[in-house]
């Protein structure tokens, strides 16, 4: 086995946030207000050099857990590792660096970007504030950056609301590498930017990475594009990871029901002819609508979903566990009687 | 009965700004969408094609002017057409669908409200017929348990079943046509593939025409029978769904089909379009996809490039493309 330790590395991390009805909400006693986990119990690791996809669908707890793994976000339980120390336990300049080498590029460049500020204030304030450059040179290093982005280094003047959108998610892109990170953690980087756009921006990310021998989180709903791009990917189903596994297997050879699901969304009119569409599209319907992510915490929990649920996905929680090397799944089908 | 249920023929939209000479945002589009069939209209930001959406029902608002052109809904043409006369039509022959589904629905009337306001502002109906005609609305769009969801506030149901209750509000006083401007861009991918095999089965069994709005090829794939790429406020391409998807002719569909991501194999870069397209009232003065065609030739960057019938096809088909892509 590999003995080096994982980048980062979440141990049974979750999170939940208080939700409370209503403006009354500081009137109710704790015990009634309900606590919502957008991460339950996730076990993941970041290993060095890899690109790293992250799926699921709106409310799957993808952003909660990208900010977790950026450590933007702390976990209410479990711990995170970075290159095999706590991170609560980290102080001072150790603390500094782990931080710095681990950064988020934001979902949505508009409201990521201070419209207050001109680009190079929002690219190069960290490295000034962090000592990484002199403030006399922050010109010079953001017009480098810019460039390095694609980008005219004359742009460095402009505010935000002054750049199209593709412009926007080069600019948070440029603000990232600033601080000289090892790993980019990118929260949906390509949505609502137009299709030819979207190509761009991820080939900028693919050859940012080769060239500043990055790690890579990638986190999307579209399977379609992480495929093509991740070395692994971990689908998210209700705050928990129902399926980890290399892209070519995972789509040909999905384990968990979840996966298969988003698999036929994503290819379902690629996979051939008419009559196997509505084959796939018949165990799609069957899935119905997911329900809220509070509440029963018992057995799994596509449960009410599933077309192959048997009585003891009810009861039992179903953990992740490998059912062919390098892929783990969620999921008690064939471990059942 | 050969009347289609809207044709549409050259429309030029403009957009007009104070002191400023009037911007062709929009031009030359024509199409014409049967009973019972779906058209795709697909494009990038800025390609006109919202702008055409919204002007078909007569939703547009100034600045947006239509400058020329025809619009028939059923044999009637409907520019020029007195507000009242429009407003008639509007919700009852022709029915719109928006992005985003929350802000079409009013936050403080229960859905019951919102479908059975919509039959009453177009016929003399009772309440309780009403209310059974808007419950087997909801069931018509898909929507699980139609008569408890009646009760409910918009606040309540997930995003794709307010755009569920959205579709019932456009189908509930059953119109010739249905526009839907990005009408699943917002949802999650298996929501969107439930609600496009509804629309499917709707435009079959009653017989509605989709007129239906995407920057998503993939979403052409399922569903439209017909389509029309737009880019820089023009029709590129037009003609049967699978024939265009197939073998596109012209560059920029091509380019556009190669940028999807479940179309490429893994390991490479992805595809990608250089540049950006140009934007409204700085068209180039040759072919406007020329900056970014990868097959540009000397004469593209001067002579514009007109729609225009391709031949050795049997299925009617055009592009606007001087050296068109043969198949």
């Amino acid at each position: 086995m590999n003995t080096t330790p994982a980048l980062i590395e979440l141990r049974q991390v979750s999170r939940q946030f208080q939700a409370h009805a209503g403006r009354w909400h500081f009137r109710r006693a704790a015990s009634e207000t309900a606590a919502v986990y957008a991460v339950r119990e996730v076990n993941l690791a970041l290993r060095a050099g890899e690109v790293l996809g992250l799926v699921g669908e709106s409310g799957s707890g993808k952003t909660t857990l990208a900010r977790l793994m950026a450590g933007s976000l702390a976990p209410s339980s479990g711990e995170r590792l970075w290159l095999g120390a706590d991170t609560c336990t980290l102080r001072g300049a150790a603390q500094r660096d782990a931080r710095l080498a681990v950064q988020l590029v934001h979902q949505d460049a508009q409201s990521a970007l201070n419209p207050r500020l001109t680009v190079e204030t929002s690219i190069g304030e960290a490295s000034v504030v962090h000592g990484l450059i002199a403030p006399e040179s922050r010109r010079t290093r953001v017009a480098d950056l810019l460039a390095q982005v694609g980008l005219d280094p004359g742009l460095g003047s402009r505010y935000p609301g002054e750049l199209s959108g593709g412009q926007r998610s080069r600019v948070i892109m440029a603000r990232a590498l600033a601080v000289h990170p090892q790993v980019l953690i990118a929260d949906e980087p390509t949505a609502s930017l137009d299709v030819s756009i979207q190509a761009q921006v991820v080939n900028l990310l693919l050859d940012l990475r080769r060239r500043h021998r990055l790690s890579l989180v990638l986190v999307s709903h579209d399977l379609a594009l992480v495929r093509l791009l991740a070395d692994r990917i971990a689908v998210m189903y209700q705050g928990r990871i129902v399926e980890v596994g290399g892209p070519d297997v995972l789509i040909g050879q999905a384990h968990h029901p979840y996966t298969r699901t988003l698999v036929e969304a994503a290819f379902g009119t690629h996979a051939g002819t008419a009559g196997q569409v509505e084959v796939l599209s018949a165990a799609t319907s069957a899935l119905g609508t997911p329900s809220e992510a509070t509440g029963r915490l018992t057995g799994c929990s596509l449960h009410m979903r599933c077309p192959w649920a048997g009585p003891q996905c009810k009861i039992i929680e179903p953990l992740l566990r490998e059912v062919a090397p390098g892929q783990l799944s969620a999921c008690h089908r064939d471990s059942m009687v | 009965m050969n009347t289609p249920a809207l044709a549409v023929s050259d429309l030029r939209i403009g957009i007009r700004r104070d002191g400023a000479p009037t911007i062709d945002a929009v031009e030359g589009v024509s199409f014409t969408v049967a009973a019972g069939q779906v058209l795709a209209i697909v494009g990038e930001s800025g390609s006109g094609k919202s702008l055409t959406a919204l002007a078909l029902p007569g939703l547009h608002q100034p600045p947006v002017t239509i400058r020329s052109g025809s619009i028939r809904l059923e044999g009637v043409e409907l520019l020029g057409l007195a507000p009242a006369a429009l407003r008639r039509l509007r919700g009852s022959r022709i029915a719109i669908v928006l992005q985003d589904p929350m802000t079409a629905l009013n936050p403080v009337q229960r859905v019951q409200t919102h479908l059975i306001e919509t039959i009453r502002a177009h016929r003399p109906m009772g309440y309780e017929e009403a209310r059974e005609r808007s419950r087997l609305a909801l069931a018509r769009a898909g929507v699980p348990e139609p008569a408890r969801r009646l009760q409910s506030w918009p606040h309540e149901l997930s995003g794709g079943l307010r755009q569920r209750v959205v579709i019932a509000m456009a189908l509930v006083n059953d119109p010739a046509v249905i526009v839907a401007d990005e009408a699943t861009t917002a949802l999650d991918v298996t929501v969107q593939g439930e609600i496009l095999r509804e629309v499917r089965r709707l435009a079959r069994d009653s017989g509605t025409a989709f007129v239906w709005i995407t920057h998503d090829l993939g979403v052409v794939e399922r569903i439209a029978d017909t389509v029309c790429v737009m880019y820089a406020g023009q029709v590129v391409e037009q003609g049967p769904a699978g024939a265009v998807l197939a073998q596109p002719a012209h560059p920029y569909t091509r380019a556009l089909l190669d940028c999807v991501p479940a179309r490429q194999r893994a390991g490479t870069r992805l595809n990608q379009i250089a540049g950006a397209p140009p934007s409204a009232g700085q068209w180039p003065s040759g072919c406007r996809f020329a900056a970014r065609c990868p097959m540009v030739r000397d004469d593209c960057t001067r002579t514009p490039s007109t729609l225009s019938v391709l031949e050795g096809t049997d299925m009617p088909r055009s592009v606007r493309c001087l050296h068109p892509l043969t198949p």
